[in-house]
């Protein structure tokens, strides 16, 4: 642990990791609640998974026209590629009224496959996607610090023109829609926000591993809490600290970082669960 | 020229509905005006197009035929300024919110963007939860309400958004008599201010405390509740088959007389 901070000074990739991963804390912290009080955990899943096609096209178009393509980081396809994905999950739920986990299915599978189609076409590539697949924190530089800073950015302020509908949306959606607030575009906002928060996580924890920071601390902070503001502020605090403790504590070892988050948030989740279950079972008893 | 005070809110003209085309109406016909003051019962059997026309009256399905006036404006136009109390409400028991984010979702349509509900609008939340006789379970969360506090919650909720009129579905569905009393007295206070309609398979409940009835079977026929008789209600229910004129014989001197007791 202390080798971390000694080792800083030679390796400047260690305090941009760090910094990425506050700033992927502080996406997830906020979108996480979101995503489980909707009970969207899943979705958020399908979007992270479709992010693999956008990735794939630009490794695959930087492979075939390496001078038109040749500068892009992957992590451009991944951004629209999400996009995409939450907004038509949210448009073809209004007008086809498919069941949502068949949507999220297809979605999930659709995207891995274009993804995975178009690596096969690039030889030699095959290892970046697995950056994206797993995270790589250690990769992280200055140019993804300044990427989940202006994510970071969009999602406070999205948040803050749209924090009201979205709880009205998640409590009763009949009756948002009959206060005079559209539901389809308060759910593409909120579907976007979760997009962008994907897109944040996946250098710090892997597109895989990516439900698991939008929902272990937000459930753990539900755990402590009662109302979505002092939950978003909890869950905040604790992807902070997940998306940077784990990662200094391992240093070092053969443990990899993105596990070790992940594990972590686990850990707290079941801490959080067992705190609760205790107090409410003291609470029957005195009572 | 009339007077203000006889502007009817409601004026629904030659309805008719149906929810896919070609199929037996849910509504025929059907024309109703409600006055300021009106405690109006919807009465009917089960699939009569009771809970179909209070979606019309809030815009939230439209009619094939006929005209709607809500307020003076088609139903949709005002929405937010009718207090609606559904039937079938999923409030999320592991959603992360107290009685008062419920309520205070009713104050939506007033203020629709930002984070936080300035204080005015927290404060109005809490005058319809005192209205309601519940402000001390504000910071109660909707797992740990009982289905009478449920149903003052949300009648509070539709009260919150300044409602200019109040349409509850089947209100006492899962009350018991006590809560089903003090919520009727609440009704009938707020049916000073406003004028209220209720949905209700209970003929006998609903008779005792409202002004008119209106008796829903795809047609609606309109009766001061003087004039609502076993043979009245017997004459609706034809169609659905025969009908069980239960008494409320409860031994309970609250219970009301009822008008549809009498032999089958």
């Amino acid at each position: 642990m202390i080798r971390f901070f000694s080792d800083m000074s030679v390796n400047p990739l260690l305090l941009t990791g760090l910094l990425g991963g506050v700033l992927a804390g502080v996406a997830c912290g906020v979108i996480g609640p979101y995503v489980i009080t909707r009970r969207m955990v899943f979705l958020a899943g399908a979007v992270a998974h479709s992010v693999v096609g956008g990735v794939g096209l630009v490794i695959f178009l930087r492979y075939r026209a390496p001078d038109r393509f040749g500068g892009i980081d992957p992590l451009y396809g991944a951004l629209p590629a999400a996009l995409l994905a939450a907004l038509a999950v949210g448009v073809v739920r209004q007008y086809a009224r498919e069941r949502l986990d068949t949507l999220i299915g297809a979605l999930w599978s659709i995207g891995m496959a274009v993804g995975i189609l178009l690596i096969k076409f690039t030889p030699g590539y095959q290892t970046e996607i697995m950056s994206y697949l797993f995270g790589n924190i250690a990769v992280v530089g200055w140019r993804e610090v300044i990427l989940a800073l202006a994510l970071d950015a969009v999602i406070l302020l999205t948040v803050a023109a749209f924090h009201k509908r979205i709880t009205a949306m998640c409590l009763d959606e009949d009756y948002t829609r009959l206060q005079g607030v559209s539901v389809l575009a308060t759910n593409l906002v909120l579907l976007a926000l979760v997009a962008l928060a994907v897109v944040a996580l996946i250098r710090v924890v892997g597109l895989i591993l990516v439900i698991a920071l939008l929902c272990l601390p937000a459930a753990a902070a539900g755990h402590l809490v009662r109302r979505l503001l002092p939950m978003m502020l909890v869950s905040t605090l604790l992807c902070i600290l997940l998306t940077t403790v784990p990662r200094v504590a391992v240093y070092g070892t053969r443990i990899s970082p993105e596990s070790a988050i992940v594990l972590s948030a686990a850990g707290l989740y079941l801490l959080t669960l067992a705190i609760v279950r205790y107090r409410g079972r003291r609470r029957a008893v005195a009572s | 020229m009339t007077g203000a005070g006889s502007e009817p809110v409601v004026r629904v003209s030659g309805v008719t509905f149906r929810y896919a085309p070609g199929a037996r109406p849910a509504l025929e016909d059907v024309s109703l005006t409600i006055l300021k003051e009106d405690f109006l019962g919807v009465i009917g059997p089960n699939g009569g197009g009771k809970t179909t026309l209070l979606k019309i009256l809030l815009g939230m399905l439209v009619p094939e035929r006929g005209e709607v006036r809500v307020l003076g404006r088609p139903p949709r136009e005002v929405s937010r300024r009718i207090g609606y109390v559904p039937q079938y409400v999923h409030l999320d028991p592991h959603a992360p919110a107290t009685v008062l984010d419920i309520v205070l979702t009713g104050r939506l349509g007033l203020s629709p963007f930002g984070f936080r509900y300035s204080r005015e609008h927290v404060r109005a939340a809490r005058e319809a939860l005192e209205m309601m006789g519940v402000a001390d379970l504000a910071g109660r969360r909707s797992r740990e309400l009982s289905g009478g506090q449920r149903q003052r919650v949300l009648v509070a909720r539709a009260l919150a958004s300044r409602a200019e009129i109040l349409l509850l579905d089947e209100p006492m569905a899962g009350v018991d008599m006590h809560m089903e009393q003090g919520i009727l007295n609440a009704l009938r206070e707020l049916n000073r201010r406003m004028p209220i309609v209720l949905v209700s398979h209970d003929v006998g409940f609903v008779s005792a405390h409202v002004t008119r009835v209106a008796c829903l079977n795809h047609r609606l026929v309109v009766h001061p509740v003087e004039e609502l008789s076993p043979q009245v209600i017997r004459e609706m229910y034809r169609e659905a088959g025969p009908v069980h004129a239960l008494g409320h014989r409860h031994g309970c001197p609250a219970a009301p007389p009822d008008p549809c007791e009498g032999e089958p």
